[in-house]
């Protein structure tokens, strides 16, 4: 057997990292494509570990490398403005936060992801979806807004936000 | 309203995402306590936030494998030399054939230590502290929920709190506002780092941050309510709950058990 494969901390961040980046892809393709999120996550992992850039955050660019792969992939599909798939399963749990978030623009869903559950702060999320600061809170809010939609009583302030049905 | 300075929308967002310095962070505190409406909108994005967590659960943790198939609508990706994919593969039995050792040690131990514990639950009194049972592996969900509160904010080297201690009167007016809790409690060779707003089943749950003269962060969790004593342990953090003129509290931290325990009595204790 040959010697052992050389593992730096780069790698090892990374695979540290990969449950994370599984969950983050299931979330942002949607309930019934879990193996192509899966190998969109490795994909991902596979791609940074070749290429370490010094002084960069591994895990950082996997997110991001993540959300380019999807976002190509949803172009050349020709679902750019259209939602997550949906599974008939999806019908049941209408009321469920991950069915509201599979049927949210997928520029809202990115930016919401990234901060509520991958638990990154603005700048970190604007670097990671390539996107200005600004830009990125705006589309939090939006998804915010849209989740608030679903809650009986809750409205956002006027002239803040427009809810977008 | 007094005089609270106006709070933008996008400010309400980064407060819940703890994304403001000290001072616009308890500048925000301030308003939300003088306005409800803001207050609920709030909490709502924070269970949108805990909610959006407890959707996407973890997929179970497995290290990447170098040999894969590439997706279908992405481009063909260089796959890695066939010597370096074996060399992965031999390293991965290597640790298979370790953890399984291990599993097996492990699962002795665990054995032996099941059977020590059955044999003093069977032929020791209860304890007759009326404070505490002394059982630290019954799952109490308050003493859970301090434990997972330490292990999200304690550490954070960021932003553990949302209101720092340095602005006690503050502090105290929010507290109240929102959780009901007349006055953070002292506790001797502690010192008050700051606090947070949890949200909780009936409403709002305190989270206040108390770093030990070892710089040892421990949290205790009060809530309204009057639930059974109770403690859990997680790792090396460990929690003790107990319930004390209407409010239920919990103290965790990563000390040891005496120390916990000594916190907790006084605490608990006559005040």
């Amino acid at each position: 057997m040959s010697e052992e494969l050389k593992s730096s901390p780069h790698s090892e961040a990374l695979h540290e990292g990969a449950s994370e980046l599984r969950r983050f892809a299931r979330a942002l393709v949607g309930p019934v494509s879990t193996r192509t999120a899966d190998a969109l996550a490795q994909t991902a992992i596979v791609r940074i570990e070749a290429a370490d850039r010094l002084g960069e955050d591994p895990l950082e660019r996997a997110f991001a490398e993540i959300v380019r792969l999807n976002r190509r992939r949803v172009r050349e599909r020709g679902r750019a403005t259209e939602s997550a798939e949906i599974s008939g399963e999806s019908e049941r749990r209408e009321a469920s936060v991950a069915n509201q978030i599979s049927v949210m623009p997928l520029d809202e869903r990115e930016s919401l992801l990234i901060i509520a559950l991958a638990g990154y702060g603005y700048e970190a999320a604007a670097r990671i979806l390539d996107l200005p600061v600004s830009s990125v809170v705006s589309r939090l809010m939006r998804a915010r807004a849209r989740l608030d939609g679903a809650r009986p009583g809750v409205a956002p302030r006027g002239g803040h936000l427009r809810v977008v049905k | 309203m007094s005089g609270a300075s106006r709070v933008s929308e996008a400010e309400l967002h980064a407060f819940v995402d703890g994304q403001l310095g000290d001072e616009r962070a308890l500048a925000v505190a301030v308003w939300l306590a003088e306005s409800p409406r803001d207050g609920l909108r709030v909490d709502g994005w924070r269970m949108q936030n805990d909610a959006i967590q407890r959707a996407f659960p973890a997929p179970a943790r497995e290290r990447a494998t170098l040999a894969f198939r590439a997706i279908d609508s992405d481009a063909p990706l260089t796959m890695p030399s066939t010597p370096a994919i074996e060399d992965y593969r031999a390293r991965r039995r290597r640790r298979r054939t370790m953890a399984l050792v291990a599993a097996f040690v492990a699962g002795a131990f665990a054995a032996s230590a099941l059977a020590l514990f059955a044999h003093r639950m069977t032929t020791r009194p209860i304890p007759s502290d009326p404070i505490f049972v002394e059982v630290t592996t019954v799952s109490d969900e308050f003493a859970r929920r301090a434990v997972e509160a330490w292990r999200t904010y304690a550490r954070d080297p960021a932003r553990p709190v949302e209101v720092d201690a340095r602005d006690m009167a503050g502090l105290t007016k929010w507290l109240k506002e929102r959780t009901g809790l007349a006055q953070p409690p002292t506790i001797s060779g502690a010192r008050l780092a700051g606090a947070r707003v949890l949200p909780a089943h009936g409403g709002n749950a305190a989270f206040l941050l108390y770093r030990l003269a070892s710089g040892d962060p421990v949290v205790l969790l009060a809530e309204r309510g009057a639930r059974s004593p109770g403690a859990y342990r997680s790792g090396d953090v460990s929690a003790r709950a107990w319930s004390r003129e209407s409010f239920d509290y919990a103290i965790a931290g990563a000390v040891p058990d005496a120390r916990l325990a000594a916190l907790a009595a006084e605490l608990a204790g006559p005040r």
